[in-house]
């Protein structure tokens, strides 16, 4: 399946590379002025609870309005359904299939001579900004921007936004190791304090992407900008005063059932590295260790983080129109994986359910149209492939994404079959409109399958494991097939 | 600064008050609602502290000061519309104006049709629970007077047991027809109505005027319950609503002896005639038909003679046996809530940034959508019950008297009635206790005039609050309970409401302004807000 070892490939690949660099630069000094600037934003753990995807509870309007204003795919799915890895997809561009679920760009499973999607649009003539959660690991590729800005987040990938000095305290213990010993003290899930926006680490990001575009607008250059926002990731440590936006009460109550006869193994709670959180015993409300309330108040923060993200969002694209710089960027947003709220009693993301992998993507093109809602079946991988495409870049040979481009002329031209994505454990699925199936090297059913299988037709929240049910032998088979046949063979057709 | 001061007599009243628990249950309490009209929270000397009006022209009201201190006195009281009719019709339904088409930012005034009917009514739900209930004064909210000019729909046929007033403001001219009982007829020029039919001569009345007949029903209360009969054990529900400081100003000459004409002073013990007119004396388009009417000079006099009539009817109960509380005073276990309709009709002076003396810092006026149209002066008094010297800063709403007055009646509203109405005696028994108003507070703009700055409010506005936020809506559709979103502030900042304090376009603030439109929503679809 993975070709890359291949070390002529990796030398041709690399002086493709070098050879398109110095084309562009040559072309640059023509094109440049033509070149639409790209505003890049990641949300962290941002499972789409957003108005603009019929969430009645949730309070999302600038992100709303950005939907409004261009491109809304509805079914997107991550590769990955966790950080580290679906960013390092995202940026090279590869699926975990070839490169695996590595948590950094530097790992040796990324072919030698990859280019990030950065250091790609600063070699075509893009300034190239990053502040806050780009990467998760901010060590990678360091060279592919023009400046970092520091966010004052308090290591890569993790900023907890504490206010309280008991939290801030206790938290370096969770900072110390990525296996946090449970016998420190931790730090709570959930912080409800009246502070000001610019406090949090996200308000910080949002008001470098104010100064930023204020900055860069004077340049003559395109720019590539990207901002990562930290919440709705755990903590939830909004400002009181997005807390008070909900009525918990009337916030909904996940399905907390475990998935029947699923194969899934839950062993590493996100959730049990704060100090509100049992070490031991089930997660859901009912069990001895675990509240109604508590279950309640993690909704409750993560609808409440979701408002607090939005509202850093809608400053910066407020300022995008400010400065009328609306008319000539691409703005792109886009989460790396969902999160599961005590759905299918998990707390957390890593899963192939659709409630881990699902993920918000939007896009908006100056020229192109606005409003409108797509159901087609797009990928995170697909991100890098689209924004060579608009901005008139050459797409590198390696990428293992589709661009998304001719949906946005075209938004009901037939598009992608499968969408694949890979579980925590290495467990891969392919899920299409009707099933998900996946599959498992370790355990299986008591009917003796390593297999998933969700219908989607009857069971769209993905409750009940099928597999065993003789009936849906054929399916298992075809699936498998469609599995083995792999991402080119589910592109649109006239691009396989 | 005027300082407020504890009620002389309350530690005795209540040390009465314990002593005679034992001998005498207390029983269900009188209640009396002065409500007056037109009254701006800038009116009102008691509010001093919360709108920092300099002594030099803040209007003196010794009356209402004294008996305010006796109670709690509420920052952040709304009226259901900044306009009479839509804001009494909610008092009397404890129903949102704008859920019923007809009604809205309406001026009931019509002869032939009455608003009331389709909803349950308070004084109905007093009379259910026991009371004997009385009306005097401003009516507003239409009548049924059928082509034989005869009076089929009125107050009796909602609730009052006794009616004495007006159908509306009177005109330029004077006053038209006026309502007694189930009657419908002109004054003659002595104040008795005349037969049905039989024009009566154009009277310039004020309040004071008509009333002899302000301690009418009072007095007719205490004959019929010393009577006996079917009446004996009932407390009284007086809804009390004077004409002032309504325009026409025509304050009375004095009243029971005491001068009102010439008399109000402010703080610093000036006239208003010399201090307070000239920064009322704003400007309109019809200058010469207003001057007839809205003479500043008098509109201090109107505000007197309301402070001057509470405190006729507060000697009336301080001096007048309970029959029903034996040992104890009519004023011992009467509950007293003094509110108006809506804001100060005083606009703003060209010469001045805000009309302070009649809105202290609130900005707009009467008719208009912003805090001085709807924000009105409010206290509730109950000796030995509701403790003194308290201030609330509570978020409240006059629909709140229907199920707060029921449930002091030992009821509550019927399930189908005042579906907005929202029961605050928790809050007046124990100010101290949490309590939250657990339904968004919202507000209609009055009718948009021709004089009024652009943007100001009228028909099609609507406001919601959530806290210390408040969102203001133009282009309103009150069956979906959407709108054009035009102004959201932040209250814990400041009162003002202009285009430097307005967050509308800021979107660190979108999600609140979506919350609010969401509760708007969801307010009317509903029906309901209890």
């Amino acid at each position: 399946m993975n070709n890359f070892h291949d070390q002529t490939t990796y030398r041709k690949r690399l002086a493709t590379g070098i050879f398109l660099s110095l084309l562009a630069s040559l072309l640059m000094t023509v094109a440049q002025a033509d070149r639409p600037n790209v505003l890049f934003i990641a949300v962290d753990d941002l499972r789409p609870r957003l108005g603009c995807m019929g969430d009645a509870h949730a309070i999302s309007p600038n992100i709303d309005q950005l939907a409004d204003q261009g491109f809304l795919f509805k079914q997107a799915f991550c590769q990955a359904a966790a950080c580290f890895p679906s960013r390092v997809s995202v940026l090279s561009g590869f699926r975990p299939e070839s490169i695996g679920m590595t948590g950094t760009f530097e790992s040796e499973k990324v072919p030698a001579g990859t280019i990030a999607l950065p250091r790609q649009f600063k070699q075509h003539g893009y300034t190239t900004v990053m502040a806050g959660k780009v990467w998760h690991n901010s060590n990678d590729d360091t060279g592919g921007w023009t400046r970092i800005r520091d966010d004052h987040g308090i290591r890569g990938g993790y900023s907890p936004g504490y206010q309280l000095k008991s939290n801030q305290d206790s938290v370096q213990n969770y900072l110390k190791s990525d296996k946090l010993p449970l016998e420190l003290p931790r730090s709570e899930s959930c912080e409800m304090i009246d502070y000001p926006d610019d406090l949090a680490p996200d308000g910080v990001i949002a008001q470098i992407g104010i100064d930023e575009l204020q900055k860069l607008s004077q340049d003559n250059k395109p720019f590539f900008l990207a901002l990562g926002f930290y919440r709705p990731h755990l903590p939830y440590t909004p400002p009181k005063k997005y807390w008070d936006l909900f009525d918990p009460d009337t916030l909904p109550v996940p399905n907390f059932n475990p998935v029947q006869n699923g194969l899934q193994e839950w062993s590493s709670h996100e959730l049990r590295r704060y100090g509100d959180i049992p070490n031991e015993g089930d997660l859901v409300p009912g069990s001895e260790v675990f509240s109604a309330e508590k279950a309640r108040q993690l909704m409750h923060g993560y609808y409440a983080s979701v408002a607090f993200a939005d509202s850093q969002i809608g400053r910066v694209l407020n300022e995008l129109k400010r400065l009328k710089l609306n008319e000539n960027t691409i703005v792109v947003l886009w989460s790396d994986n969902g999160f599961s709220s005590g759905d299918h009693s998990w707390w957390g993301k890593y899963t192939n359910l659709r409630t881990s992998t699902q993920i918000a993507l939007m896009i908006s093109v100056p020229g192109k149209k606005k409003g409108v809602e797509s159901s087609a079946f797009v990928e995170l991988v697909d991100l890098y492939p689209t924004l060579c495409e608009l901005t008139g870049i050459a797409k590198p040979d390696w990428l293992e994404g589709t661009s998304f481009a001719p949906l946005l002329d075209q938004p009901d031209r037939p598009w992608k079959e499968a969408v694949f994505t890979t579980a925590h454990g290495r467990v891969p699925a392919i899920r299409t409109r009707d099933y998900l199936l996946t599959i498992h090297k370790r355990n299986k059913t008591p009917g003796g399958s390593s297999y998933e299988l969700f219908d989607l037709r009857k069971d769209p929240n993905e409750t009940i494991n099928v597999v065993d049910n003789p009936e849906y032998a054929p399916t298992v088979e075809k699936l498998l097939k469609q599995y083995q046949a792999g991402w080119k063979a589910a592109q649109p057709k006239g691009m396989k | 600064m005027i300082k407020r001061h504890h009620g002389k007599n309350f530690t005795l009243l209540f040390v009465a008050g314990l002593a005679f628990s034992a001998i005498a249950e207390r029983p269900r309490p009188n209640i009396l609602l002065f409500f007056v009209d037109d009254m701006g929270i800038g009116d009102l000397s008691a509010y001093q502290a919360f709108t920092g009006i300099d002594d030099s022209v803040q209007i003196h009201t010794p009356t209402m000061d004294a008996l305010a201190a006796e109670g709690i006195l509420f920052t952040d009281t709304h009226t259901a519309a900044s306009l009479c009719s839509p804001s009494r019709w909610g008092l009397l339904t404890g129903k949102h104006p704008w859920r019923r088409a007809d009604v809205g930012h309406t001026l009931l005034s019509s002869k032939e049709k009455c608003f009331l009917g389709g909803e349950k009514t308070l004084p109905e739900a007093m009379q259910k629970a026991g009371y004997r209930t009385y009306g005097v004064g401003k009516w507003h909210v239409g009548l049924g007077i059928n082509k034989q000019k005869v009076l089929t729909q009125g107050p009796l046929d909602f609730g009052f047991d006794h009616f004495f007033g007006q159908p509306h403001n009177p005109g330029i001219n004077g006053s038209g027809p006026f309502i007694e009982e189930r009657g419908f007829s002109a004054l003659d020029a002595d104040m008795k109505l005349l037969p049905v039919g039989v024009k009566g001569p154009r009277v310039k009345f004020t309040c004071a005027q008509y009333g002899q007949n302000y301690l009418d029903h009072f007095r007719k209360y205490a004959s019929e319950v010393a009577a006996g009969g079917e009446f004996s054990g009932k407390p009284f529900f007086m809804y009390f609503s004077p004409n002032s400081n309504h325009t026409p100003y025509w304050p009375a000459e004095q009243i029971d002896g005491i001068q009102v004409i010439g008399e109000s002073r402010t703080l610093s013990g000036e006239s208003t005639v010399t201090k307070l007119a000239p920064l009322l004396d704003d400007h309109r388009d019809d200058q010469e038909r207003y001057k007839l009417t809205h003479d500043s000079k008098k509109r201090g006099d109107m505000i007197l003679e309301n402070d001057v009539i509470l405190g006729r009817i507060l000697k009336w109960l301080d001096e007048t046996d309970d029959p029903r509380y034996p040992g104890h005073k009519m004023r011992d276990n009467t509950l007293i809530v003094f509110t108006s309709d809506n804001g100060s009709d005083v606009r703003l002076h060209q010469n001045a940034e805000r009309s302070v003396p009649a809105h202290g810092q609130l900005s707009g006026h009467k008719n208009t959508q912003f805090e001085g149209g709807h924000r009105v002066p409010f206290f509730a008094v109950w000796p030995g019950k509701i403790p003194e010297g308290k201030t609330s800063d509570l978020p409240i709403s006059l629909l709140d008297l229907f199920a707060t007055f029921t449930e002091l009646a030992g009821t509550s509203p019927d399930e189908d009635a005042a579906p907005d109405s929202i029961n605050l005696l928790p809050h007046w028994l124990n100010p101290d206790t949490a309590f939250s108003r657990k339904a968004p507070l919202i507000t209609l703009g009055g009718k948009a005039t021709p004089d009024m700055i652009k943007g100001e409010g009228g028909k099609d506005w609507i406001s919601i609050r959530d806290g210390q936020f408040k969102l203001t809506l133009t282009k309103a559709d009150f069956v979906n309970g959407t709108g054009e979103p035009v102004g959201l502030y932040d209250f814990s900042k400041t009162l003002v409401e202009d285009s430097k304090t307005n967050l509308i376009d800021n979107p660190e603030y979108a999600g609140q302004l979506k919350k609010m439109q969401k509760a708007l929503k969801k307010a009317a679809t509903e029906g309901r807000t209890r």
